[in-house]
């Protein structure tokens, strides 16, 4: 066994020193780098953010998409952890040999392999003077290189300048575009080519308590034109459920008739389009749903003969089942007070339809297609032309909180909510249909619109017990 | 010892005592007679060159290839037109080694005893006759050998045995030349008719091939002063002795070169052979042979006195990449088409340099 020499000993030595030294530099450099890195990635996401933002509010997507940049921006922050530590880790798990050093140091001090071949040098048994010589001038230059300080890492101002510019920009379109706002399509989003004025287009809490207040005014007069119409045997039993609950959350939901424009032109049975079935029947020349195509002979029977009678011609207020009340300052002829048995009604023609339909016309199948149903709400939806009707959305928290998001590609109006399960009175609930079961939500029925809803149930039981023939009979007779 | 018995045992004393460990042996002393060597090499190249230019305007590679030369013991031909200096050269150098200095006119009648020598038959100082040998020029310690291929070959090749083992063998017997002995030979490149192309066993005797080309403005400026006024330049100062060259020699031979610095200097010239897969395209299109193991021997040296030179005791393969051009062009065989397309052997050593890369 031979000794390695007291230089070569001495030049190893020094080497790992230095072999130490690189790696704790190199870790060093790895970490800083990583943060540099990191913050130049957020930058540069967030600059992407911000890219898209800007171009999905000129698209006006830009609420529909929340969700989307969050994750985007998630991801691309987890991205950068990753980029950020896996250098850094490489770095602490990998030492630097004495060979590499050697070359390191080389380079450092553009020696001419000095370090190299000394580390070559000191490893042969015997050196010759001029090796040890060249083992020493290694050695001397290892420690010299041990006397300097380690070099910075270059801090890369501009990248982060700017990554913190794209940040601040992207945190400032973040929260423009998550709040509502007036003037932004927040909310609940609006059919393709229809104008929503600016003040309904989002659904805020002082609009909900005013369409409360509407829905309470618009319950009551529903409520009259009801009871008319099912002394007059028009109507079925059941529908005036249906109809109160239809009525009831679309005024909630849809309170534009009186808000947006009072001198709207109300609905009335002159107008093709208001002279559908009761209940919310299909208009003339509309295809009925799948689900109302089959209902009965009160909305598929309905011949647009009928819708056309002059005899029907401006004098009866808005047919129930529907969001087209008047408003009290609208044009159209007042409310009618409730209607008595000797008092039956002067004829709008849409009520003739359903007499050639006939009384006996069953009335839980129809009266569920016409209450709820898709043509049911078109009939409503087009009875309150003119203003815009609004699509049940998510961004209504405190109306309709869980429900599910809806179809954007749907274009008809979302059926209305009924009052909860637990107000109604028992027995009146409507029929299920497999398949066609409204979503459960938790709506909050104002007391006010309770009362009026429990005083309706109250008086169409009154009618139900007191039918002997099976035909209605006025609630007061 | 072979390399099983080595067992490197990991460092356990502290750096300053291992320091003083090494201070305080005896190979210290050794090791501080390798720097003093060292240094005696790096000063005699330093006032070489500071003399020979004092003589010799311009051409620093000229003059630096030349005194590598000198310090390995090599043999340089010199290619360039006349009245470049080359003449100037070798006596500028020779005045400053104080060592004897002949110069041969190569013609196409010199016959090789008119160069080694001849015996000639001479009065002895008894009254009788005796053979007396006459040295020739060729037995001198710095040879310039002026247009070398105008001789015949059969004269050329009595430059072999001198330049290749020192001694010269005339009419049975071997004389010893001279230590140090160098031959600059030179050779015009455009005037070649009458001309006897040197063979490649001698061009391989050269260890560099230097090319002198036309000084520059200011280099011309500075010729025309020293030349043409009252007092001719020479090299004045300093005069080294033989032994001062043989001391450096002996130096540059103890540089160690690592294993890695050989097996670069062995690519560089394994790349020169066209049948070798490292060989790049130029070579296997246009060079017939290749360098021989003498061009390897040749880099390691001169890289060894180049490290010497500047400050390091171990060669390096920037040493070997600096001295590829001068030492393998001449050793570079084209073919026919490489001759007929006119392919520079300086071009084929370049992409030779681009297929090895320093390690």
């Amino acid at each position: 066994v031979v000794q390695p020499t007291p230089v070569a000993t001495a030049f190893w030595q020094a080497l790992r020193e230095l072999t130490d030294r690189l790696h704790v530099d190199a870790v060093r450099h790895a970490a800083v780098r990583g943060v540099h890195r990191a913050l130049t990635v957020v930058g540069l996401t967030a600059a992407c953010v911000t890219a898209v933002a800007f171009l999905l509010a000129a698209m006006g997507a830009v609420s529909a998409l929340q969700m989307d940049l969050v994750t985007v921006g998630s991801v691309g922050l987890a991205v950068d952890l990753v980029m950020s530590i896996a250098p850094w880790a490489a770095a602490v798990f990998h030492r630097p040999s004495l060979e590499g050093a050697a070359a390191w140091a080389d380079v450092e001090l553009f020696g001419d392999d000095r370090v190299a071949s000394a580390l070559e040098l000191s490893r042969q048994p015997t050196p010759s003077p001029f090796a040890r010589a060249a083992i020493r001038d290694g050695l001397d230059h290892v420690r010299s290189l041990g006397r300097r300080r380690p070099s910075p890492v270059p801090f890369p101002t501009r990248r982060l300048l700017a990554a913190a510019g794209s940040m601040c920009i992207a945190v400032a379109v973040w929260m423009a575009t998550s709040q509502p706002r007036p003037g932004i399509a927040h909310g609940p989003r609006v059919a393709l080519g229809e104008v929503v004025p600016r003040r309904f287009a989002s659904l805020r809490p002082a609009d909900h308590a005013a369409a409360q207040s509407e829905s309470a005014r618009s319950l009551g007069e529903h409520a009259g034109t009801d009871d008319r119409r099912v002394a007059s045997g028009t109507r079925s039993p059941s529908a005036p459920v249906a109809d109160a609950r239809t009525s009831l959350a679309t005024a909630v939901l849809d309170p534009h008739p009186r808000l947006d424009n009072p001198t709207e032109r109300p609905a009335t049975a002159t107008d093709p389009d208001d002279a559908a079935a009761p209940g919310g029947a299909p208009a003339a020349g509309e295809t009925p749903p799948a689900d109302t195509a089959g209902a009965g002979p009160q909305g598929a029977a309905t011949p647009p003969a009928a819708d056309a009678s002059p005899s029907s011609a401006g004098s009866s207020p808005p047919p129930g089942g529907g969001s087209g009340a008047p408003p009290p300052d609208s044009k159209g002829p007042p409310p009618e007070p409730r209607q008595t048995a000797g008092n039956p009604p002067t004829g709008p023609s849409r009520d003739a339809a359903p007499k050639q339909a006939g009384p006996s016309a069953p009335p839980g199948p129809a009266d569920k297609a016409n209450g709820k149903g898709q043509g049911g709400t078109g009939g409503a939806a087009k009875r309150s032309r003119g203003v815009a009707p609004l699509l049940l959305e998510t961004r209504l928290p405190d109306v309709f909180a869980g429900r599910p998001r809806q179809d954007p590609s749907l274009r008809t109006v979302v059926p209305a909510r009924p009052p909860s399960v637990a107000d109604e009175p028992a027995g009146l609930q409507p029929p299920v249909v497999p398949g066609h079961e409204l979503p459960v939500t938790s709506y909050e029925v104002p007391p006010e619109s309770r009362e009026q809803v429990g005083d309706y149930c109250q008086a169409y039981e009154r009618i139900a017990a007191s039918e002997p023939t099976g035909r209605p009979q006025p609630p007061n007779d | 010892l072979s390399e099983a018995t080595f067992v490197l045992t990991p460092p356990q004393a502290h750096l300053d005592d291992a320091l003083a460990d090494a201070v305080a042996s005896t190979d210290a002393d050794d090791e501080a007679e390798a720097r003093r060597r060292a240094t005696a090499v790096r000063r005699l190249f330093a006032l070489v060159h500071e003399q020979v230019s004092r003589a010799f305007v311009g051409q620093p590679g000229v003059v630096d290839g030349v005194i590598y030369a000198l310090l390995t013991g090599g043999h340089v031909l010199i290619e360039g037109v006349p009245g470049l200096g080359k003449t100037l050269l070798v006596r500028t150098l020779a005045d400053c080694l104080h060592v004897p200095m002949s110069r041969i006119q190569f013609t196409p009648d010199l016959m090789p005893a008119d160069i080694t020598g001849t015996t000639l038959l001479t009065e002895a100082d008894t009254g009788g006759h005796e053979l007396r040998f006459q040295p020739g020029p060729l037995i001198s310690s710095l040879v310039l050998a002026d247009e070398v291929n105008r001789a015949t070959p059969k004269t050329q090749s009595a430059l072999l045995e001198a330049m290749a083992e020192g001694q010269v063998t005339v009419a049975g017997r071997t004389l010893p030349l001279p230590d140090p002995f160098m031959v600059l030979a030179t050779q015009n490149p455009l005037e070649q008719e009458g001309t006897y192309p040197l063979p490649e066993a001698q061009l391989d005797r050269f260890l560099l091939k230097l090319r002198v080309g036309y000084p520059t403005e200011d280099e011309m400026d500075r010729i025309l002063e020293r030349t043409t006024g009252a007092a001719h330049a020479r090299a004045d100062g300093h005069r080294f002795a033989a032994a001062d060259v043989r001391a450096a020699r002996e130096a540059v031979r103890a540089v160690p070169a690592v294993r890695r610095v050989r097996l670069h200097a062995i690519r560089l010239v394994a790349a020169n052979h066209p049948d070798q897969p490292a060989a790049p395209p130029g070579v296997r299109r246009h060079v017939a042979a290749g360098a021989g193991p003498r061009a390897a021997q040749a880099l390691l040296l001169l890289a060894k006195a180049r490290a010497v030179v500047h400050g390091r005791f171990a060669a390096s393969c920037e040493d070997v990449r600096a001295f590829a051009l001068p030492v393998l062009r001449h050793r570079l065989m084209l073919t026919f088409g490489g001759v007929a397309e006119r392919a520079s052997p300086d071009a084929l050593v370049a992409e030779v340099l681009d297929a090895v890369p320093a390690e």
